[in-house]
């Protein structure tokens, strides 16, 4: 997004997902709340759609979707889908 | 086949059931190596319905869309239509402007002016939240107005605009009438006349500004009209009515109008409304009114000029009497009352020179008046008339100058102010004359427009009575303007007054306030104030007589021996003669003689104009000067000289050295 050259974000996240189906939603919904709530202003949320652009889950070898991937700070991390709650997102950006 | 399909099937199955075991149900989709997404069977399901919901959706909003009158098209960033609806279809078809740029992924850019296309960008971009216009877009078979609304939309990184065209002719139209009626109303404002529509009951449903004025409708929307019903009978059998109408106006004063009822039907041609035009003719009734006041007048004038000869002739014994009486008589007390007998009749001899004075207008004699007798004068006459109520005071200055005017004119000028003060005192009070004089320089007279430099005589006549308010004052020297109850006053006492005084080149100043008495203050100039050619003049270049012989005719013996007296002592001889018959005789008989015949007109016996015809026929080449107290052209065309009564010296001499000169 052109924005990331203009905002310092301390994170950078990348949520993949399959459409407008359940899990993916809840993932959504999820990464949103738990990011708005806990970095509020400090983060920078990418959802990308699998089925429009396939070849970034390829490019970030993402296997099951939902996904969440940590672009920033390194080192990258991704959490899969069966753990994606709010504790996951939580520890993905370093919050005790 | 079949059954290899089955297993393979039964696999998938399988397989995919495995993978969402693994997945805990909590993925949508696995990403194959592949380079392609397999959707869990779950998650497909859930597409499906959102789909159809979304199918759904799109169907109502492209419904709604479509049921909007408007023509809407949505363009993205780039200027593309990307859908329309309905109308905007339609309209596009009517128009034939499929071809132009106007269908789905055409550039809407394309179709427009640059200066529109900036507009739309601006609201695309942001900065404008809105842009909207009406314009103008006339079909073959009527004038349309449109107006166009551009309105942003945006959705996460993509934006647009949505551009709606809304027919809004009827608006326009409508708005047109409403601003026609509108600017109907204001010039019904601006026209003169109460202009009304009732309804069948008489009540106003419309009204302008005059009948506001004139009702005060706006504050109480009804008014009384007793005529109304028999009034309405006949406009709905006839289609209008006019009459004269008594109403109420707004500060409840009996008005007179004149009425113009027209009926105002529907369209289906029964009766709806009733427009009244109605005009205020209550001035013009007055001043109908003053104008038969003032035609009796003129007719009184006519018929004391007609009387005014046999008045002379009464009154005349009556002077000749007492002069006889006064001769014989030696008790002081009986010459005391002959004197007054004979004052009177002399005063009634003027007056009745007065009232044909007025009937012909004011021209008066030019003598010297002294200020103290006229004013002393007119003390004696309300001390002797005047209720006792009425105190009187008088304050006359030393040495006061001469006037120079007819003491008669002025005597009426002062009476008429003394007897306006009495009746503004009706309870009594204080009357105050009083005379000094006054000098005006010019800086006086630059700021008095009547007044002008000069030595003057400023008589006052003040009461402390009632006073006047402003509009009063405003209206006293109009002629028929009187407070006064019909029949006591005539409204031409202060106008016949100040022509006088403006005869006389004086001017009257009034100064009064209700409540607090009225000051009357007449300027005359001084006599020697008036210019010397006059006076002086006069005196200097009189023609005088070469002892020619002149028949005076006159039936009034003082007019004779006054005439007689003058003409001798201006160097005539005279012959007097009594009436027509004696003239012819003594004419008969000393024509060689008898160089001028001065002949009044209107006498008993013969009158002026047989004894003419008479003379002439004894004399075709007779001189002759006909005078009369009345202003009688009706003299023979042969008398070329006409003397008015009463005459000057100056005219009487001037008119005998003409008369002898011209042959």
């Amino acid at each position: 997004m052109s924005n990331e050259g203009r905002v310092e974000s301390s994170f950078v996240l990348r949520l993949y997902v399959a459409g407008d189906s359940p899990n993916s939603n809840l993932a959504c919904r999820v990464v949103a709340e738990t990011c708005e709530k806990y970095a509020p202003g400090q983060y920078l949320l990418e959802i990308i759609d699998v089925l429009n652009e396939l070849e970034r889950a390829q490019q970030d070898g993402v296997r099951i979707v939902p996904a969440l991937v940590r672009v920033r700070p390194l080192p990258e991390q991704r959490i899969a889908a069966n753990l994606l709650g709010v504790d996951d997102v939580r520890q993905l950006l370093d919050l005790p | 086949m079949s059954e290899e399909l089955e297993q393979l099937i039964a696999d998938v199955t399988a397989a995919e059931s495995r993978l969402d075991a693994y997945l805990q149900g909590k993925a949508d989709a696995v990403v194959i190596s592949d380079g392609s997404t397999l959707l869990l069977r779950r998650a497909q399901g859930h597409l499906v319905e959102s789909e159809a919901l979304h199918r759904g959706l799109a169907h109502m909003h492209t419904a709604v869309l479509d049921a909007l009158p408007a023509h809407i098209a949505v363009l993205n960033e780039a200027g593309e239509i990307l859908c329309v609806n309905r109308g905007w279809r339609t309209f596009a078809d009517e128009q034939c402007l499929v071809h132009q740029n106007y269908l789905v992924g055409d550039n809407y850019f394309a179709a427009c002016s640059p200066e529109l296309s900036e507009k739309i960008g601006a609201v695309i971009r942001g900065e404008q939240q809105r842009y909207s216009e009406e314009y103008r877009c006339d079909s073959p078979e009527q004038n349309r107005w449109f107006r166009l609304l551009v309105t942003s939309w945006r959705d996460r990184d993509l934006r647009g605009a949505v551009v709606i065209h809304s027919d809004i002719t009827e608006q326009v139209l409508a708005r047109a009438t409403q601003e026609t009626v509108a600017e109907q109303a204001s010039l019904l404002d601006k026209a003169g006349d109460a202009i009304m529509v009732c309804d069948l009951q008489g009540r106003p449903v419309y009204f302008n500004r005059s009948a506001d004025r004139l009702y005060g409708l706006a504050l109480n929307p009804c008014f009384d009209s007793p005529e109304f019903p028999a009034a309405l009978e006949h406009l709905l059998e006839n289609e209008d009515w006019a009459g004269e109408l008594q109403r109420v106006n707004a500060e409840g004063a009996p008005i007179t109008v004149e009425s113009r009822w027209t009926l105002v039907r529907d369209e289906s041609g029964a009766p709806r409304s009733i427009l009244i035009i109605d005009t205020d003719v209550t001035e013009r009734k007055k001043l109908e009114q003053q104008f038969f006041r003032a035609q009796r007048l003129e007719s009184i004038g006519t018929l004391a000029g007609g009387i005014a000869h046999d008045l002379n002739n009464i009154l005349a014994p009556i002077t000749l009497s007492t002069d006889l009486l006064k001769a014989e008589e030696t008790d002081p007390e009986k010459l005391e009352l002959l004197d007054t007998i004979e004052e009177s009749a002399h005063r009634g001899a003027l007056m009745v020179r007065q009232v044909l004075s007025f009937a012909r207008g004011v021209e008066g004699a030019r003598d010297n008046v002294d200020v103290r007798e006229l004013v002393l004068g007119i003390e004696k006459i309300v001390n002797d008339t005047f209720l006792k109520n009425v105190r009187v005071r008088t304050k006359l200055a030393p040495h006061l100058p001469t006037l120079c005017g007819d003491a008669t004119q002025l005597h009426q000028v002062l009476l008429n102010l003394c007897v306006n003060a009495r009746d503004a005192m009706p309870g009594g009070g204080q009357l105050s004359l009083a005379a000094h004089r006054v000098d005006f320089d010019e800086q006086y007279a630059a700021l008095h427009p009547e007044a002008r430099p000069g030595q003057f005589v400023c008589i006052e006549v003040s009461d402390s009575g009632t006073g006047m308010s402003p509009e009063v004052l405003n209206k006293i020297f109009e002629p028929f303007f009187t407070t006064k109850e019909v029949g006591k006053g005539t409204g031409l006492g202060l106008s016949t007054s100040l022509a006088i005084v403006k005869s006389h080149e004086g001017f009257i100043e009034v100064d009064s306030r209700p409540g607090q008495g009225t000051t009357f203050k007449v300027y005359l100039p001084c006599a020697s104030s008036l210019s010397a050619t006059d006076t002086h003049g006069t005196e200097m270049d009189l023609p005088l007589g070469k002892g020619e012989m002149v028949l005076i005719v006159d039936d009034e013996p003082a007019v004779r021996s006054s005439t007689q007296k003058t003409l001798e002592t201006y160097g005539y001889r005279t012959l007097l003669a009594a009436d027509g018959v004696e003239a012819v005789a003594t004419y008969a008989s000393r024509k060689e003689d008898i160089a001028l015949v001065l002949t009044d007109m209107m006498m008993p016996i013969l009158d002026g104009r047989a004894t003419v015809q008479a003379l002439l026929k004894i004399n075709k080449d007779v001189r002759i000067i006909a005078s009369s107290g009345v202003d009688d052209r009706r003299a023979p065309e042969e008398v070329k000289a006409f003397l008015p009564k009463p005459y000057t010296l100056k005219a009487l001499l001037s008119a005998v050295r003409e008369a002898i000169d011209a042959a």
